[in-house]
């Protein structure tokens, strides 16, 4: 192939890539790399679903997964004997699933009414309202402990919680809810959120009832944050105040921002580069100084790169096809071609 | 298109070439330490790396032939932020022994992560929770430092009989190295005969106190503090500058010296002087061997504490366990490191404030201090020797079936209104 790779193409070696990549690295590489980038992908997935294709950008998408984790943790195996239920390992995933889908849908409930940045402080401030109980509270959240000694299950003599299996695992989840958004991006639902995203008032006024679909929206993403949450107590087999801290919900904001809300692959490539500045910088800079240095680069993408990485291929992109070919039928970056959209909605 | 062709190729080549940094097989002994270097209790994580150094400085930085090279894991003294670094260092600088934390919390965190990584042995730094070595220990996790309960031995007596205290209540950081010295002091406290009428528990990091203040009631004799880093500081600030109504009694690292040290203000240091704590460092001691580790401590660290503190001594005894057990086996970690791990089993630490010896649970015993804020000459604080407790063990003398009856340590283990 001399041009340029459509984005099918490209899409499939980096499916396949992501398949044969455990046979040939470390542990180090499969798990800290591999299955905590698809972990947090999937929890920035939540967010660039509804930021992206709802407009709405919620703080709170961290602590919903972390919502699940506790969950995963109170009905299940842990290190406290003082504390939580021991259900069959596949009951208190669903509780999980469904806890974090409620308070999804909870969150939305409170947020649905405000736009922009006062969405973004309500949603902060449950957020910080989330960490503060979860230090406090004894009874379901053992306060600054937490829990510990969580292990992914076996299943069908498969130990999850070996890297390989794990990997895999956080893979299939990956892929799977990539494809669940951006198959819902088309449904009527999707198309109507698009919509709404970019003109609530004309949605409204063509019998749409805006509320509902933005309380559904974050219902979708609260479902999506919990597997991430599943996911995440899993791989860190512990849960604290700390994972649902004010830091690590900026942090998911920041991945979102990085890999860019324009599609939701940047979910994944926010992650991954976020990721390896994670635990890359510390390599470069003497151990005191590392966070300053995360910074700075965070700093110089959001400076030169608006609109994240996706962004920036997408650039890229249409620079290619200019000097190359007619242009094509445009990307599934769907809500960028906002105007099309609208063609789609129309009755 | 050749620009994006350039940018694909350096993603591949940077995925391709980054795992081979990684991997260098050498002789040297790989060592990480997990310290506080971030957050509230980062005065205590730099005193452990100065614990660190010392023992090793006294070895020459070298065991059994093989040099030790150190890597830092930072945490806030969160149990999340214990697990990363910890994760870090086994799978990216391959470390073969851990030693740390410093914090409570972050070693309950840190035995479940050791059950979870048997190829590692966990060597504790001063996290003092006493759950970590007696309820489900973890087979590769050791600890020849006390634990917080321990660290109070003697002072609710103390309070009670020398100082006359009868009502008291308490303020105490709120997790579980607090009520693990929370649990210390009633126990004896309660037992003389004493009351604690209210208990104040506020989280680790709170900067303004001011609410609590108010809340402490006024009809009490003296206030039981327990407060670590720059909490301390912060409340005593402020304490006093609401007028500092009552006495305080103080937990180990409310009155060590990574806040006595901070202390400049005359009015701040005065109101301190004969403030009680019980501690397993002080400053005056008359010891021999304890004389030593000061002076080489002093000498070495120009610029650290005035006299080593509780982390300082806790990473010590640690990284001296380390090094005592590794050079018995020659330096041999084969077999999962089994030979290693029998040996630091029954390594006798040569501590500065005497020997220490494991128990089944790999727990070690202690000698413990009763002391008292004094001022030197030159105005600055320390901790005077008052008593000394040998061989306090984790059940503080009792039978361990009935110290185990009195309850993990919880905001509420031991009462007595």
């Amino acid at each position: 192939m001399t041009g340029s790779l459509s984005p099918k193409w490209t899409g499939l070696a980096c499916l396949v890539a992501l398949v044969f990549f455990p046979w040939f690295a470390t542990p180090f590489w499969i798990v800290q790399i591999g299955a905590q980038t698809m972990i947090l992908g999937i929890i920035a997935l939540s967010l660039v679903w509804l930021a992206g294709y709802g407009g709405m950008v919620s703080m709170a998408q961290l602590v919903t997964a972390g919502l699940a984790s506790y969950v995963v943790a109170y009905f299940g195996v842990q290190s406290d004997p003082a504390l939580g239920f021991r259900l069959p390992w596949g009951l208190n995933i669903v509780l999980a699933i469904a806890a974090g889908t409620a308070f999804g849908i909870a969150v939305g409930l409170i947020a649905v009414r405000c736009f922009g940045i006062y969405m973004i402080m309500i949603t902060l401030a449950i957020a910080v309202g989330f960490f503060y109980l979860a230090r406090q509270n004894m009874g379901f959240f053992n306060a600054y402990n937490g829990f510990h000694g969580i292990r992914a299950p076996t299943l069908l003599g498969l130990s999850l919680r070996d890297p390989i299996p794990f990997y895999y695992l956080c893979l299939l989840c990956g892929i799977s809810l990539f494809g669940f958004v951006v198959a819902a991006a088309r449904t009527p639902l999707g198309l109507a959120l698009q919509g709404i995203r970019d003109n609530p008032r004309r949605m409204q006024s063509l019998g749409y009832n805006v509320a509902v679909h933005r309380v559904v929206a974050f219902g979708i993403a609260g479902f999506i944050a919990a597997i991430g949450g599943v996911l995440r107590v899993w791989y860190a087999g512990s849960v604290s105040p700390g994972s649902v801290g004010v830091g690590s919900s900026i942090s998911i904001l920041m991945i979102a921002i990085l890999g860019g809300m324009t599609h939701p692959i940047g979910a994944f490539v926010g992650a991954l580069l976020f990721n390896l500045i994670q635990n890359f910088a510390i390599d470069f800079i003497d151990r005191e100084r590392f966070n300053t240095m995360i910074g700075i680069i965070l700093l110089a993408i959001i400076l030169f790169m608006p609109s994240g990485l996706v962004g920036l291929v997408d650039r890229l992109r249409q620079d290619d096809r200019r000097g190359d070919r007619p242009p094509r039928q445009t990307a599934p970056n769907a809500s960028q071609q906002s105007p099309k959209i609208k063609e789609g909605n129309h009755p | 298109m050749t620009s994006r062709r350039v940018f694909f190729a350096a993603m591949v080549a940077a995925t391709l070439a980054s795992p081979a940094w990684s991997q260098a097989p050498t002789e040297e002994l790989r060592v990480g330490v997990l310290a506080t270097l971030e957050g509230p209790l980062t005065s205590l994580g730099q005193e452990a790396m100065r614990g660190v150094r010392l023992a090793l400085s006294e070895a020459n930085n070298t065991v059994a032939g093989r040099r030790v090279t150190l890597f830092t894991g930072p945490t806030n003294a969160t149990p999340d932020s214990a697990i990363n670094a910890a994760r870090r260092l086994i799978e990216q600088d391959r470390v073969q022994i851990i030693i740390g934390p410093v914090s409570g919390t972050e070693g309950l965190a840190l035995v479940q992560f050791a059950k979870q990584n048997p190829g590692v042995t966990f060597i504790n730094g001063t996290a003092a929770a006493p759950e970590a070595t007696y309820r489900d220990p973890a087979e590769n996790f050791f600890r020849f430092n006390a634990d917080g309960v321990m660290w109070q031995a003697g002072l609710g007596s103390y309070a009670f009989q020398a100082k006359r205290f009868r009502r008291v209540a308490s303020l105490v950081n709120d997790y579980s190295f607090g009520w693990a010295q929370m649990k210390g002091f009633s126990l004896e406290f309660c037992r003389a005969g004493g009351g604690i009428v209210e208990r104040l528990w506020t989280p680790l990091g709170t900067t303004d106190f001011s609410s609590l203040i108010a809340r402490i009631p006024r009809n009490i004799d003296a206030l039981y503090v327990m407060l670590v880093g720059a909490d301390a500081t912060n409340f005593i600030t402020q304490y006093i500058q609401a007028g500092a109504p009552v006495p305080l009694i103080a937990g180990t690292n409310t009155v060590d010296q990574t806040v006595l040290a901070t202390l400049s203000r005359p009015r701040l240091r005065e109101f301190m002087i004969g403030t009680p704590s019980a501690s397993p460092v002080v400053d005056d001691w008359t010891n021999e061997r304890y004389q030593q580790f000061v002076a080489n401590y002093r000498r070495m660290f120009p610029d650290g504490l005035p006299a080593p503190a509780s982390a300082g001594l806790g990473y010590y005894l640690n990284t001296q366990a380390m090094i005592q057990a590794l050079g018995a086996v020659n330096g041999d970690l084969s077999g999962n490191q089994a030979r290693f791990r029998q040996a630091l089993a029954s390594t006798v630490v040569d501590g500065p404030a005497g020997p220490v010896r494991l128990d089944e649970n790999r727990q070690g015993n202690a000698t413990i201090f009763v002391t008292e804020v004094r001022a030197a000459p030159d105005g600055r604080l320390f901790n005077s020797f008052v008593q000394a407790f040998p061989n306090v063990t984790q059940s503080m003398g009792m039978p361990r079936e009935e110290f185990m009856r009195l309850g993990v340590p919880a905001r509420d283990t031991i009462q007595c209104p």
